[in-house]
């Protein structure tokens, strides 16, 4: 029989190639208004397009590219299905 | 008189489309409730008299950035007969919460799905007249690229004013919970009428990230593509110049000289040595400036100034500031002016500061022709590239400085989170547009200053009656002496230190002002120029002209998008003291060095 877990993590610990959906937001709430407009919503699906290790993360959400910082992308809950 | 207002997310081709409507009549203007400049135009539609109104490019009606403020208060205060919303045909899912904001404040929007070519290509239908039915507002497919649909929209923009009554928005802040409720409702619309690829798959764009982006390969790319800009201006400027500078003089030979020689000497001198030359020597330098905004114009247009901002965040964190500050600092090699505007799409006032410290360090077009000129006045062929090279270095050391400098107290919490657009072949006609915004804008600016700057020098420098004229006596010489104690340890000569008064004005006047001051041209100017300083002399004056102040264009609008008199004025004397500063390290080090 297979399992099917989620895990609940965030969006700066993916890795190039890996994908998610978004649970949720943890910043204040100008912040979150902001995250939100550019597509980061709850339920949409993440996928990490390229990150490096000091340089902004390249995410897909839909029809949107996105480039942010991870300190940023630490910021955006998610649950990945292992 | 009926209006318009254009309202968008960025990179929808907003812009695109307002100069396709408007054509070139546009203008910028103030607004009821609103501290900043908007593009507007006058234009007839059907038997109305419109005036069009472009809005920042927005994300969300209530974000918190000065960009979403203007748009909010703009729509608050001002009657609006009409709203175009210009949405990214292949991002709907994106876009159409805000369509949906827009509509729920009761401004039935005429939607425009524009870039539909881009999004035919990538496999994506829209049932446009199914989506109108059910948003119950107008929607046309657009590309304001090709001019796709754009007769259509002109015909229901008509048809839309014919029966338009002024649009009152409902109270702003009393939807703001009814977000999520948007966002479904958009979903179940693009659900309903947009067909599309289970993932939409841009090869070229990637294909072409992964090159330009590449970790390692990515940055010294993008220098080189920096140096390719400045080399082609610099290779291609040249012969445009000299060609400028030829056709000027055959004037002034054939036609000027003959018929200003009935005058009186003095006039005469006015008139030819002071005047004409004066601003004949800027006049020169034009080529070059359009030149130079054509390629931004193009590097712009392609998409890669994202791209800039996401290879230099790294080193941008370090100094406080982010990937759209290094994207604004390059802007900022055009004119400053657009690049403090442009700081506009920040929300943390702290870095909006911060930014708006670092940008009058980039060496503007304007302080670029002093430098052509000097460089070309006073040292070989072989050695002005290097002199120039070592300008625009200067101007990023200053710039990351201070940087460094102020950022401890303007930290930050500002999210970088910025789209990827795709890469577009840029429109030859928006290239143009975009060109001839900035050519009009520069020469408005430059033959204002420039005249008056020129009148002024040569009274200065040829009166009091009886004075030598550029010599000792005049009351140019009188200023200069007064500002020795300041200008003589940095190596600047007194003569030299009144064209700096005026370059304190706009950075144009200098060139007409030392021609004016002189009333010689070509070699003549140049071996003057050499008598009055040396090579070390030089490099000093011109690093002051990099760094004691922009200009006063600038600092206007530093002032103005402060809104901080205190802020501006400690802009204003830390620019003068690291330029004093960093002249006196120069000058007196390689004096010391035997230089």
């Amino acid at each position: 029989m297979k399992h099917t877990h989620k895990k609940m993590t965030d969006l700066s610990r993916l890795g190039t190639g890996e994908s998610a959906h978004i649970t949720g937001i943890h910043a204040p709430d100008d912040i979150r208004q902001r995250l939100q407009a550019m597509g980061l919503r709850t339920g949409r699906e993440a996928l990490v397009i390229r990150c490096t290790r000091l340089g902004p993360m390249q995410v897909r959400i839909g029809s949107i590219d996105l480039i942010m910082r991870r300190r940023d992308a630490a910021r955006v809950a998610i649950a990945t299905t292992q | 008189m009926k209006r318009i207002a254009i309202v968008g997310m960025p990179n929808t081709g907003k812009s695109t489309f307002f100069n396709r409507l408007t054509g070139s009549s546009s203008r910028v203007g103030n607004w009821p409730g609103v501290t900043v400049e908007l593009l507007s135009a006058n234009i007839v539609l059907g038997s109305d008299a419109v005036e069009v109104v472009d809005l920042p490019g927005i994300y969300d009606l209530h974000g918190f950035s000065d960009d979403e403020q203007v748009v909010r208060s703009f729509l608050e205060n001002n009657d609006v007969d009409q709203v175009i919303m210009i949405l990214n045909a292949s991002q709907l899912d994106h876009q159409l919460p805000l369509a949906l904001q827009i509509h729920k404040l009761g401004m039935k929007p005429v939607l425009l799905v524009n870039m539909i070519d881009e999004a035919e290509q990538l496999g994506i239908r829209i049932d446009a007249e199914a989506l109108s039915k059910s948003l119950d507002c107008p929607v046309v497919l657009t590309s304001a690229r090709n001019g796709t649909g754009l007769n259509a929209a002109r015909d229901i923009l008509i048809d839309s004013l014919q029966s338009s009554h002024k649009m009152k928005p409902n109270e702003l802040k009393a939807f703001l919970h009814a977000d999520d409720e948007l966002v479904a409702q958009a979903d179940m619309l693009v659900s309903q009428h947009v067909h599309s690829p289970s993932n939409l798959v841009r090869r070229m764009t990637e294909r072409i990230d992964r090159v330009l982006l590449h970790p390692v390969f990515g940055l010294p790319l993008f220098f080189l593509a920096m140096f390719l800009v400045f080399q082609t201006v610099y290779t291609l400027g040249a012969p445009l110049q000299d060609a400028v500078a030829y056709l000027l003089d055959i004037f002034r030979g054939w036609a000027l000289e003959p018929l200003a020689g009935v005058l009186p000497a003095t006039l005469y001198g006015f008139l030819v040595n002071g005047l004409y030359d004066g601003i004949g020597t800027v006049a020169s330098f034009v080529p070059v400036i359009i030149l130079f905004f054509f390629l931004m114009a193009v590097v712009e247009d392609s998409g890669y100034l994202a791209r800039a901002a996401y290879l230099t965040d790294a080193l941008m964190a370090r100094l406080g500031l982010d990937g759209r500050g290094f994207v604004m600092l390059l802007m900022g090699f055009g004119c400053n002016v657009p690049a403090l505007m442009g700081t506009r799409v920040m929300r943390s006032r702290s870095l909006r500061l911060l930014s708006m410290l670092v940008i009058p360090f980039s060496l503007c077009s304007a302080r670029l022709q002093v430098f052509l000129f000097l460089t070309t006045a006073l040292f070989t062929p072989q050695q002005a590239p290097f002199i120039l090279f070592f300008m625009y270095l200067a101007s990023f050391a200053a710039a990351f400085l201070t940087a460094l400098f102020f950022g401890r107290r303007l930290k930050s919490d500002e999210p970088f989170v910025l789209e990827l657009p795709p890469y577009r072949s840029p429109v030859l006609f928006q290239v143009l547009m975009r060109g001839w915004h900035e050519i009009s804008h520069f020469l408005h600016r430059a033959s204002k200053f420039i005249i008056t700057g020129v009148v002024l020098v040569w009274w200065l420098t040829h009166y009091p009656e009886g004075a030598t004229p550029g010599g000792a006596g005049t009351y140019a010489s009188m200023l200069g002496q007064w500002l020795q104690p300041v200008l003589e340890p940095i190596g600047i000569s007194a003569v030299m230190s009144v064209v700096l008064l005026f370059g304190f004005v706009a950075k144009e006047i200098v060139i007409g002002a030392i021609v004016a001051m002189t009333g010689l041209e070509g070699a003549a100017l140049n071996s003057y120029l050499a008598l009055q300083m040396d090579g070390v002399q030089a490099i000093s004056f011109m690093l002051f002209v990099l760094l004691y102040v922009p200009c006063l264009s600038t600092l206007a609008t530093q002032l103005s998008e402060s809104r901080s008199w205190q802020f501006t004025a400690v802009s204003l004397g830390w620019s003068l003291g690291l330029a004093w500063v960093v002249c006196f390290g120069f000058y007196q080090g390689a004096r010391l060095l035997g230089y």
